[in-house]
């Protein structure tokens, strides 16, 4: 599906639905039978925050951001962090002008829409701190100048779990600013073997048009945002909060700013799946992409299977 | 609100049928033995005002005996068997017609509820046996009333029903298990909703009392036969008057107009007897027939004007204190100078009177009535008739004679007592003048009658209403039941004269012990037999109250009622002007009620909806094992049944879709909700027509998850 000739703001909230479920459709083609992780990233785009996307080399972390980067028509720039990242490096600098005489910022690659932001462990902590507070403040302050980002901005951090030496992990604080955390996995062995002897999804994706453009991404960010929530849903997020609170080894627990990161995410799953307002049902398929990577000093594996029993024994009616 | 039961509720995992419990396996439950004795302890508490008032020599002690077995028994062990509880009822339904005569009326019918009381005790071993002994509570608590409405007895019957709802509330009787722990556990716990009931029932107790039309008396006494209070019997027996004595039961007020006659002279009299038989007297018909009042001019006496409120007893007779100039309407004179009214009394009789005390002049007394209130049956009675004679020769005048009998009655060790020895046989006066010499009024007043009659001085035996107590508070005296009273009137000199030969017996012969005790210091037969002033005088405040009680609470009539609501400024005329206030009182509360009532349904009616869909989600399970997990969401749970039961699964996903609208999205309208409950209703009524048995291949049950 292409997009519509009509502007985007005037578009009904069906009709952005529509778009972004053939968006998805789409991206289905490509990153083959991972339709869950890859709702679970446009939803993350939707929500208007950022993914951290971790799993072993070859996985399809990068064709996964530039999928999502290429259908929704946004201008995609990737940065490969290594140790001797350095902040301007990312940002920016002040460049001297020597026709004008005068100092002129140079954006650096964050000034773009969609970012992806591979191997985030491999800088040093000056670097990936820099970033974050990019991710979170949206804007770059270079010499007293302020330089607001391009609407949207979607960052796309990738980690490999596997790599130990030389890398910086990223501290639990600087976890939180990350909507999902995501595992891509292995998808089926039925479409592993298409992907094996069928189309470079590369090329594949090349060939395909973007479904959407910024503009119509604003305006369905707009429509999440706008949804209203149900005191039954906040109960049951409430629950589910109150739980992992008193779970001993899930201490402290999920903080409010993850709450509300829940139920943000949780509305844009919603909006995903053609619901008027999020249902427990969407609250149950972000959870644990909200919350392992909020919760997981102990390791994210074990957290995420503790988190999916979690979801198991609260009622969810 | 979704209602939650809990992260890991029994009810949602272990697949309970999915069948609404019913009633009568919980009620067939064994009885705790700590709920069987509070139950049966105030079931005994609602009952002690009636076996108390009520008191039959043998009746109550068996109802008793057979409450102190059950209580020893316990709701456990076999129940007695049949054939000995039905010997037992039909002992109580035949004790009670021997003593009463019947098997109606409040006071046998009482008796009959405190055997039935100690039978259903006796019997009571499971749950739904305790809802006849809360019933039966009820009954006896309402039945208390009618036994005294003093605020001493209103007040115990509110604390004891007070007592008695609060168990009720918190037995779980209702619902739910027993709740609270300890003996009084469950009245404790259920304190608090007892009295927010009767917070809510009170107010309009309070309107229904005021506003509904009041009825002279009370209720039940109005046009019910066997409510009446037992008044005099228009035959006087030897030994007759006994039981009436020991009644504390209010029978009249009086309210002297000027000048209140001493307690010794209040003589109210009610029957005139003239014919004696040996054993007992009755009126002969002259002393019935119609006569004029007393001309007012010429006659002598002391004035005496009194104001009468008699209750009802059935009989037609009144009471009256010395010779009507008047007769009251609805009223008439006999011969004898006694009052009647034209009907039998079904309600209190008031009637107003102006009479003359002193002798009743009589000056032609003919042959014929002198010949009969001579009279004594033939060849009975010798000894005493020997003696009056010897007597009569001794004192010729008929004032000496009286003199003389008066003078024997004190000497002689006569003794006053109302348990006296039982006299019968055709020599009854002989048998007391000179062996038993124990009795009360009735037998002094006979033999009284007899002696002077065997002496040639005409005597008659009358019978009334002696003394009272006057109440300060309220102005009038009050006669109860222990004034009733029986005395002679000797012809002497032109005119019938009062003796009194009971108040002969010397004051140290009157056996009070057993009296005091069951009448508590009234005057009895003339005597005051009050024994503690101090009772008299402790709680003069709460006298008050009670006079308050008496005055504005049970003597809120339609007098009372007119005057405070023409004070609330609604004149009553004619019954139109009532139709506002029963539609006030009548129609306004349980339309009001009614709406709290629906706005509360419609407050939890998300509430009952979330029950059906968990009834169905529990049938489901049952249905199609395994239910549905906590964690599960409804529209995961019909993704799996749709797997293995394709039809059935769509069926529940558009159920599935249509409850989350309708519970998450708040804009989801009335039309959607209704949409849900149409949808959830056929689903449980598709659901009901499938037997019970287990699908041919079990779903597989998928993990929920991202």
């Amino acid at each position: 599906m292409s997009a519509e000739p009509t502007p985007a703001s005037r578009r009904s909230t069906a009709d952005l639905v529509r778009l972004f479920r053939g968006l998805l459709d789409e991206a289905d083609g490509i990153f083959y039978g991972q339709r869950t992780v890859v709702t679970l990233a446009l939803a993350g785009v939707l929500a208007d925050g950022h993914l951290l996307l971790e799993d072993h080399p070859g996985t399809g972390k990068t064709l996964l951001a530039s999928t999502l980067a290429h259908l929704l028509g946004l201008g995609f720039r990737r940065v490969q962090f290594t140790s001797d990242l350095l902040p301007a490096d990312i940002m920016g600098s002040q460049v001297y002008d020597s026709a004008g005489g005068t100092f002129r910022f140079v954006p650096g690659p964050v000034f773009t829409p969609f970012l992806l932001a591979d191997e985030i462990n491999r800088a040093p902590p000056r670097t990936q701190s820099a970033l974050l507070e990019v991710m979170d403040e949206r804007q770059v302050s270079v010499d007293g100048v302020t330089h607001p980002l391009p609407r949207p901005f979607v960052v796309v951090a990738t980690q490999n779990p596997g790599d130990q030496t030389g890398t910086y992990p990223l501290p639990e604080s600087q976890l939180d600013r990350f909507l999902l955390r995501l595992e891509l996995g292995y998808p089926d062995v039925e479409r592993e073997k298409d992907l094996w002897g069928g189309e470079d999804p590369r090329e594949r994706l090349l060939r395909t048009p973007p479904c959407t453009d910024a503009e119509t991404l604003t305006a369905a960010q707009a429509a999440v945002r706008a949804m209203t929530v149900s005191d039954a849903l906040l109960d049951y997020v409430a629950r589910l909060i109150a739980r992992t609170r008193n779970a001993p080894s899930l201490a402290p627990g999920l903080s409010p700013r993850a709450g509300r990161a829940l139920v943000a995410a949780a509305r844009a799953h919603a909006f995903l799946n053609g619901r008027g307002a999020p249902w427990p049902d969407d609250v149950k398929a972000v959870f644990v992409a909200v919350a392992a990577h909020r919760l997981g000093r102990a390791g994210v594996a074990s957290t995420a299977a503790e988190l999916t029993a979690l979801l198991e024994t609260t009622t969810a009616r | 609100m979704i209602p939650e039961p809990g992260p890991a509720s029994p009810e949602v995992g272990s697949g309970a049928l999915p069948r609404r419990p019913r009633k009568a396996p919980r009620d067939g439950r064994p009885l705790e033995r700590r709920r069987f004795l509070l139950s049966a302890a105030i079931l005994v508490l609602a009952a002690l005002p009636v076996a108390v008032d009520d008191f039959v020599p043998w009746i109550t002690p068996l109802a008793g005996l057979l409450v102190l077995v059950a209580l020893v028994r316990g709701p456990r062990g076999r129940r007695p068997p049949l054939a000995l509880l039905l010997a037992l009822s039909a002992a109580a339904f035949a004790g009670t017609f021997l003593h009463y005569g019947t098997i109606n009326g409040l006071r046998a019918g009482g008796s009959l509820l405190l055997c039935l009381v100690g039978l259903k005790l006796l019997e009571t071993r499971h749950e739904r046996d305790l809802n006849t002994v809360l019933l039966l509570t009820v009954f006896l608590l309402a039945t208390d009333l009618f036994f005294g409405q003093q605020l001493t007895a209103v007040a115990y019957v509110a604390a004891v029903f007070i007592l008695f709802l609060a168990t009720w509330m918190g037995s779980g009787t209702t619902s739910g298990p027993p709740r609270g722990e300890g003996p009084l556990g469950s009245a404790r716990s259920g304190l608090r909703p007892a009295l927010g009931l009767l917070a809510w029932a009170l107010p309009w107790a309070l309107a229904l009392f005021v506003f509904i039309p009041r009825v002279h008396g009370p209720l039940w006494g109005w046009g019910r036969r066997h409510a009446w209070v037992s008044g005099l019997s228009p035959n006087l027996r030897l030994g007759g008057i006994g039981r009436l004595t020991v009644s504390r039961r209010t029978v009249m007020t009086v309210r002297f107009a000027h000048l209140r006659p001493p307690t010794d002279q209040r003589y109210f009299r009610v029957y005139v007897f003239d014919r004696f038989d040996g054993e007992g007297w009755r009126p002969s018909r002259r002393t019935l027939e119609p006569a004029p009042p007393v001309a007012e001019d010429g006659a002598k006496g002391m004035r005496v004007a009194y104001r009468v409120v008699l209750r009802p007893d059935g009989r037609s007779a009144l009471a009256v204190l010395g010779r009507p100039l008047t007769v009251p309407e609805g009223a008439w004179l006999t011969r004898a100078g006694t009052l009647r009214a034209r009907r039998p009394l079904r309600r209190s009789f008031h009637y107003s009177l102006v009479a003359l005390r002193g002798p009743r002049p009589a000056p032609r007394l003919s042959a014929r009535a002198r010949a009969r209130d001579l009279e004594l049956p033939p060849g009975v009675d010798r000894r005493a008739r020997r003696l009056a004679q010897r007597w009569r020769r001794r004192n010729p005048r008929p004032s000496a004679l009286v003199e003389r009998v008066l003078r024997y009655f004190h000497d002689e060790p006569f003794y006053y007592t109302l348990h006296p020895p039982p006299l019968h046989g055709r020599n009854a006066v002989d048998m007391f003048l000179f062996r038993t010499r124990r009795g009360f009024c009735t037998d002094y007043a006979t033999a009284f009658a007899v002696l002077l009659r065997a002496a040639g001085v005409p005597t008659r035996v009358v019978s009334g209403y002696l003394g009272g107590r006057y109440d300060p508070l309220n102005g009038r005296v009050v006669f109860n039941g222990a004034d009733a009273h029986a005395w002679d009137e000797v012809w002497i000199r032109g005119a019938w004269r009062r003796v009194d030969p009971t108040a002969a017996i010397a004051r140290s012969r009157i056996s009070l012990r057993a009296l005091s005790l069951l009448t508590g210091g009234y005057t009895v037969g003339g005597f005051d037999v009050r024994e503690s002033r101090w009772l008299t005088h402790v709680g003069d405040f709460w006298r008050r109250i009670g006079a308050v009680w008496n005055r504005d609470v049970l003597g809120y009539g339609p007098r009372l009622q007119r005057a405070f609501l023409r004070r609330l400024g609604w004149r009553i005329q004619g019954w139109r002007s009532w139709l506002p206030l029963l539609i006030g009182v009548l129609v306004v509360p349980p339309l009001v009620l009614w709406g709290l009532v629906l706005l509360e349904n419609k407050r939890r009616r998300g509430a009952r909806g979330e029950r059906d869909w968990e009834r169905l989600l529990r049938r489901l399970g049952a249905l199609y094992p395994p239910a549905i997990a906590p964690g599960e969401t409804a529209l995961e749970f019909a993704g799996r049944i749709a797997q293995s039961h394709p039809a059935l699964g769509r069926r529940l996903l558009t159920l599935a879709r249509r409850r989350g609208r309708v519970l998450y999205e708040p804009g989801s309208g009335p039309l959607e909700l209704r949409r849900y409950r149409k949808t959830l209703r056929a689903l449980r009524a598709r659901l009901a027509r499938i037997s019970l048995s287990p699908p041919e291949a079990g779903p597989t049950r998928r993990r929920p998850g991202p």
